[in-house]
């Protein structure tokens, strides 16, 4: 057996971490080095797979960069399906870096519709990353026209799956209209619909409108059911920081158990809008926890003041890149959010 | 305004149930033993001491299709009863306050008969009532009744005639088969009588068995030993069941599958959800009576009450570990060798069974694997790695120079050693990545130091743009003429700049933005030792030249002994050196 084999039989044993990520590099190296241009492309493939789940976007990035430069040398050596559905996750994960500039993720999706054009595919999952993008950098008007084409076009192989697509209608409705966002999650807190991070993401979503709401025992039954399936896994860190804002609410005790369960990933990530939601919620929890604060089990260099300027200088990166003042606005928005729902709930 | 219905197409929604619902048409037999379940259930309930049995036959003729006949004791159904629940979809008996007495719960039960049959003929007497009714239903949706004058006990007779086509679905063997296959923990016997009566079920089901004989039970049935078999049970989702510890090893990732019954009828052999994730080396028997379940009856609704079922089952595996390790039986060494990353997993995030089992559990090493017990035993201060490529770096040197480095770079192992101090407070643990091991190399002394300063500047010069510092130190292996190290951050920046030669533009100048302002640039090390002869001619090696193309050889060859594809700029360099050296040797 070849030695790239040995590694990538290591790695296939692992749960998808960063342990396995190394291994995959390793072989994928070796696979360049022997110039084995199928296998690296392949083994990249599924290291891509693997390295989205798990929120390591700058990996998939770069490896992506270089299938999709073999796939463009050779047309129709590399069955382009593969690398289409692919390309929708890195023109999302490439939204999350500040230093990439919105000129280039404007490139980047206008890229990925010639492609999809060209291959016949319908435009539904960039009219998606189109209204994602918009609606991250604040810009609320182009986010709705978006949402109305992604809703008006039709559906094909190349669309995300139907419990995607479903989270994707109940986030619209999350902040507008709870009740509509509840109906349209039954299908997929009843089980019927399902995939990789969906309902696991949706549950999160729901705990602070719910609790803002009102429903306190629902949201804490959104908390019990959802967290147990984020909880061993990885790349799940903005959800996370959902259930830990949750807590702050109402168990504090148990949200510092989150973060520092939580924390080591978070710290790890080059994405830096899933460490700004995270930062964001501990910082919030420190000032709950005063004194307290130091009992906990974390690196000595995470302190309140270190956290609110990481959030500061997160922030101000993408403020800078979207010329607006959106994540500013993000950190005033989630202390309100926590500030009515904290009303809703009885001190003990 | 007038109000009408809708019609359904009964045909259709068969259809739909026969095609989606159910995963094979055997289910029709489940639902037919089900039904019969629940009407001997229910009869119980009136008088305690009435013993249900069901009873199955098979009609064959050589002109006509086969017939199967399946007849229970149990409560009955009034005509009226007939008329609201076997008539109407979604309708059931069994609602109402007793509902978790009963195994149905979605009426469609009855209609999956009609994936085999053009027609249910249903015979039932009440125990309320003296009359005997007869129901024919047929697929379109019509149904017929008559009263029987005939005598009859209490109970109800079904005969299904399969379809054309559906014959295989009513042959002996299959029937008996998949009769014991769903039904064969049911509380009451179920007969098939063929040339001689047979009682196809069992008299007592797993979860009710003492260990040993749940061990037997399960070895005759897969001809494979279990290393033991653990009771569980949780109160609240009504679970009694058996964990039993699986003979190999599992890959950390793996869903178990676990054998799940429901009121003691088989729901499915392949629910996975029932046990925690970590509880991947054990696969289960149980019996659940307080869970809800999909209307397809072969998965459980995914709920909060799930979530505790499962952290209690759970504990009955802890409990059992911890009972294990305290009696370090020759089980626990068995279960512990095979499944040491099961309980790797499990004690990250138990600190109970952390103490009680990290001493045993194994490490790898640069000495090999070892224990950590064995670990602790040489000192009091553990070297880690955080990762496997870091490990793979200095291990050799680290074995060469006799040091305990331990690899953290698989699963759980780094979290596990960072908890050490929390149950051994006299060990200190400290992560080292490739340079700050590579700075524990003996330093030069000043003589060696201005002996090795040419060297060292023309060395650095030459790798500078290949981000690569240079350092002289003494270490072993003395084999080794230079150790090429980098952490992660410049192992990536090495990855991306290599990528970005290779593809797009728009490709490039994202990598560009997001690795230039994203990733500190941080050089790779190369240390050359100076304990190792080929350095030391160097050393004293007046040609210039020759110092130069050298160095730039044993960059690159330190590069690919890392495993490192080479960049197109390194390429050039390995094929510049090559021609020169042959030129230089033929020169001569």
């Amino acid at each position: 057996m070849m030695d790239y084999q040995k590694l990538l039989r290591q790695a296939a044993s692992l749960p998808d971490g960063d342990a396995k990520l190394t291994l995959m590099e390793e072989a994928i190296r070796m696979l360049d080095s022997l110039q084995e241009v199928d296998n690296a492309f392949y083994e990249r493939m599924n290291y891509i797979n693997i390295a989205v789940f798990l929120g390591r976007g700058e990996k998939a990035i770069v490896a992506f960069a270089w299938c999709l430069a073999q796939y463009d040398k050779e047309p129709g050596r590399f069955v382009s399906h593969n690398i289409m559905w692919t390309y929708k996750w890195i023109a999302e994960h490439i939204q999350r870096f500040p230093q990439i500039s919105v000129e280039k993720v404007e490139e980047t999706l206008a890229d990925l519709k010639r492609r999809y054009q060209e291959l016949g595919y319908k435009l539904r999952p960039y009219y998606w990353q189109k209204r994602k993008f918009a609606f991250e950098r604040g810009d609320l008007e182009e986010a709705e026209k978006y949402f109305q084409l992604w809703m008006e076009e039709p559906r094909d192989r190349m669309s995300d799956c139907r419990a995607c697509e479903r989270d994707h209608q109940v986030s619209y409705y999350l902040e507008k209209d709870l009740h509509r966002a509840e109906d349209l999650a039954k299908s997929l807190f009843q089980g019927w619909e399902g995939c990789r991070t969906v309902p696991s993401t949706t549950y999160a979503d729901f705990l602070l409108p719910t609790l803002q709401a009102g429903k306190v025992e629902l949201a804490w039954q959104y908390y019990q059911t959802g967290y147990p399936l984020i909880r061993g896994e990885k790349g799940f860190i903005p959800s996370v920081a959902k259930h830990i804002q949750f807590l702050t609410v109402v168990d504090k005790e148990e949200a510092a158990i989150l973060l520092q369960r939580h924390l080591p990933e978070a710290l790890s990530l080059y994405e830096k809008d899933c460490q700004f939601q995270f930062f964001l919620a501990a910082s919030i929890l420190f000032e709950e926890i005063g004194e307290y604060q130091h009992t906990l089990n974390i690196p000595d260099h995470v302190t309140y003041e270190w956290l609110t300027n990481e959030v500061e200088s997160i922030a101000k990166k993408f403020d800078g890149r979207n010329g607006n003042d959106g994540y500013q606005k993000k950190i005033i928005e989630v202390r309100e959010k926590l500030e009515a729902c904290r009303k809703m709930v009885k001190p003990r | 305004m007038s109000q009408f219905h809708f019609k359904v197409n009964l045909k259709g929604m068969i259809d739909l149930l026969s095609n989606h619902l159910y995963s094979t048409p055997h289910v029709y037999l489940r639902e037919l033993i089900q039904n019969g379940v629940d009407a001997l259930t229910a009869r119980k309930k009136v008088t305690a001491e009435h013993e249900g049995t069901i009873g199955i036959e098979l009609f064959t003729s050589p002109t006509k299709p086969p017939t199967l006949y399946i007849e229970d004791n149990g409560i009955g159904l009034t005509e009226e009863e007939v008329h609201q629940f076997l008539s109407q979809i979604g309708q059931t008996s069994k609602r109402g306050e007793e509902e978790q007495d009963f195994i149905g719960r979605f009426g469609v039960g009855l209609l999956s008969c009609f994936i085999v049959s053009e027609e249910i003929v249903l015979i039932t007497r009440s125990v309320h009532s003296d009359e005997v009714i007869e129901w024919r239903g047929k697929p379109d949706g019509s149904y017929q009744i008559k009263k029987l004058d005939q005598e009859m006990l209490p109970g109800t007779k079904v005969f299904l005639q399969s379809k054309r086509g559906f014959e295989e679905y009513f042959q002996p063997d299959s029937v008996r088969k998949y009769v014991k296959h769903y039904g064969e923990f049911l509380p009451y016997p179920i007969y098939f009588y063929g040339e001689e009566r047979i009682r196809l079920n069992e008299e007592i089901a797993p979860w009710e068995m003492r260990t040993e004989a749940a061990l037997q039970y399960a070895e005759a049935r897969n001809g494979a030993r279990h290393l033991d078999a653990i009771p569980l049970s949780s109160t609240i989702g009504g679970v009694k069941g058996i964990a039993y510890v699986l003979p190999y090893a599992v890959s950390t990732n793996a869903k178990q599958s676990h054998q799940v019954y429901v009121k003691q009828m088989l729901l499915s052999e392949k629910v996975s959800n029932i046990l925690p994730d970590w509880a991947f080396f054990v696969t289960g028997v149980l019996n659940a009576d307080g869970l809800r379940l999909t209307a397809s009856r072969e998965e459980f609704y995914q709920s909060d009450l799930l979530e505790l079922v499962r952290v209690e089952l759970g504990d009955c595996i802890k409990k059992y570990l911890v009972n294990l390790a305290e009696k370090q039986s020759d089980t626990f060494w068995e279960i512990l060798d095979v499944h040491y990353s099961s309980i790797k997993s499990l004690a990250v995030e138990d600190d109970e069974l952390y103490a009680l089992f990290v001493d045993w559990l194994p490490f790898e090493t640069s000495l090999g694997r070892k224990t950590m017990k064995e670990i602790r035993s040489e000192g009091d201060m553990i070297l880690y790695t955080s990762s496997v490529d870091q490990f793979r770096q200095v291990s050799k040197v680290a074995k060469a120079q006799s040091v305990l480095l331990l690899n953290g770079g698989y699963v759980h192992d780094s979290e596990l050693l960072r908890k050490l101090p929390n149950v051994f407070p006299e060990l200190e643990i400290q992560e080292v990545d490739a340079s700050t091991f590579s700075e524990n190399f003996v330093d030069l002394t000043l003589k060696e130091r201005e002996e090795a300063y040419t060297f060292l500047r023309v060395a650095n010069l030459v790798l500078q743009p290949f981000q690569c510092e240079c350092d002289v130190k003494k270490f072993n292996p003395s084999e080794l003429p230079a150790l090429y190290t980098n952490n992660k951050e410049a192992s990536f920046f090495r990855n991306a700049s290599y990528t970005k030669e290779e593809t797009n533009d728009l490709f490039a100048s994202i990598i560009d933005q997001m690795v230039v302002e994203g990733v500190k640039p941080t050089f790779a090390q190369l240390c050359f030792n100076y304990d190792n002869p080929t350095i030391q001619q160097l050393f004293h090696s007046d040609d210039p030249k020759l110092q130069r193309s050298v160095i730039e050889t044993l960059y690159v060859q330190a590069l690919l002994l890392g495993h490192h594809p080479l960049k197109q700029s390194e390429m050039k360099l390995l094929n510049k050196n090559l021609r020169q050296f042959i030129s230089w040797r033929l020169e001569k």
